[in-house]
């Protein structure tokens, strides 16, 4: 769990730097920001109820 | 914007079609449809090239423009959003599978011991680096290394010929059920129908209407292949003992002796499924990458590359428990998802385009 956060965390502080390189505005930075850390929080409860609860379940109870 | 042309869609199309097939499809199609999987083989390619004409004539519309960015106009917003999303979660989701069959295989067969995070780590790294680097270094990578590929995929029913069992080949006539043929043609249909989802970036390709052509070519010679590896691994094992192999088409390989050089011919299959599975994986990232950047107005996908990559790479960890519930997912539930989203979505934007269509034309007889 712990590597998956220090992994987005690289990944946060990289894109943050490279759209500033760009010159990309505020607004567009942080529609970024928010689905990488939506994404980090999905990974982190998937990974956390990875036994009780996986995407082949999921499938399962849906279809 | 226009930088993909005809040759790299069949390069692309027909390299990833026949790898995924040979490497992880024979096994689910040989335990489900037994000997009619000759015949569901060739039938459902084709069939599935015909039912995505839906989703070249919805993209004809505005052939300079993404459908993820006009579709509302087709179809209503809230219906676009959710069918979209689906796309791009469906496009995460069949990542993270192929992904997870290719550490599996690598792990079981090649780099036994090895922790499966190293595998995956290096190996997403390298797919978080084409994917960023967009879509023409994906279709030039499969341009690359096609023709080795093919090359190598050709030759080897020739190598393995002395294998079949000719004794089984009346069984392919004589043992044809319905129920069987019905089961392999979801899972061809649903495999092959994954050639929709390249109408979802038609602005960048550089002769459209020729596309459809060079996908008819790409299912072909796929199909060619298919059936060939199919037929040579299911006379030699037949289909109860290839259901029992997880990888038919490497023991079969491994039966081949090239001479003192190189004993048998697999790692050369390694090679191959490993590149080819590289580009699909890649596509597959980047269509959801793009799909999600389109989505949220931010129209550049390169910030959502890495973050995709990262969670798909976490997601083909904890997709399964077990190889049992791979294959479950793979040959049942996973076919259901992508038909929908390959063929029913587009199938109702096409009805929203030909009322659309239909309202216009209602207006200018009346004004």
């Amino acid at each position: 769990m712990v590597w998956i956060g220090l992994i987005f965390t690289v990944i946060i502080i990289f894109n943050w730097f490279e759209q500033r390189k760009q010159q990309a505005d505020l607004k567009k930075r942080f529609i970024v920001l928010s689905i990488t850390i939506t994404f980090l929080i999905l990974s982190e409860l998937l990974y956390a109820f990875k036994d009780q609860f996986n995407v082949f379940q999921m499938l399962e109870g849906v279809l | 914007m226009r930088k993909i042309t005809a040759l790299q869609v069949f390069t692309l199309y027909s390299l990833s079609m026949y790898t995924t097939f040979t490497a992880f499809l024979i096994n689910p199609l040989a335990s489900n449809s037994k000997y009619s999987s000759l015949l569901a083989s060739l039938i459902g390619p084709i069939l599935a090239w015909i039912l995505i004409y839906p989703a070249l004539k919805v993209t004809k519309a505005k052939p300079d423009q993404f459908i993820i960015v006009y579709g509302h106009e087709l179809v209503g917003k809230w219906l676009h959003i959710i069918c979209m999303l689906m796309i791009v979660i469906v496009n995460l989701v069949l990542g993270a599978t192929t992904l997870r069959q290719m550490s599996d295989f690598l792990l079981t067969e090649y780099l036994i011991g090895t922790p499966s995070w190293a595998v995956l780590l290096l190996f997403s790294l390298t797919v978080a680096y084409a994917v960023y680097s967009g879509i023409s270094t994906i279709f030039r990578a499969s341009q690359g290394i096609f023709l080795l590929s093919a090359l190598a995929y050709l030759l080897i029913p020739i190598f393995a010929s002395s294998e079949v069992n000719a004794a089984m080949i009346p069984a392919f006539f004589t043992h044809l059920d319905m129920k069987h043929f019905g089961d392999g043609l979801y899972l061809n249909l649903a495999m092959f129908g994954e050639i929709a989802f390249l109408f979802l970036l038609r602005p960048y390709l550089k002769t459209p209407d020729k596309s459809y052509r060079s996908l008819l070519g790409a299912v072909l010679f796929a199909v060619f292949i298919n059936l060939t590896h199919l037929f040579l691994v299911l006379t030699s094992f037949g289909p109860e003992v290839t259901s029992n192999m997880s990888y038919p088409d490497l023991e079969l390989i491994a039966f081949i002796q090239t001479g003192s050089f190189l004993q048998t011919g697999d790692p050369i299959l390694i090679i191959l499924w490993l590149t080819s599975l590289f580009v699909k994986i890649c596509f597959t990232l980047f269509m959801s990458a793009i799909g999600l950047a389109q989505l949220v107005k931010v129209m550049d996908h390169r910030p959502f590359a890495l973050p995709v990559t990262a969670f798909t790479t976490m997601l083909s960890i904890i997709l399964v428990r077990t190889q049992v519930e791979l294959n479950e997912l793979v040959s049942g539930k996973l076919p259901g998802l992508l038909i929908v989203c390959e063929i029913v979505i587009p199938i109702i934007y096409w009805i929203g385009l030909f009322i659309r269509n239909l309202t216009h034309k209602h207006k200018e007889q009346r004004t």
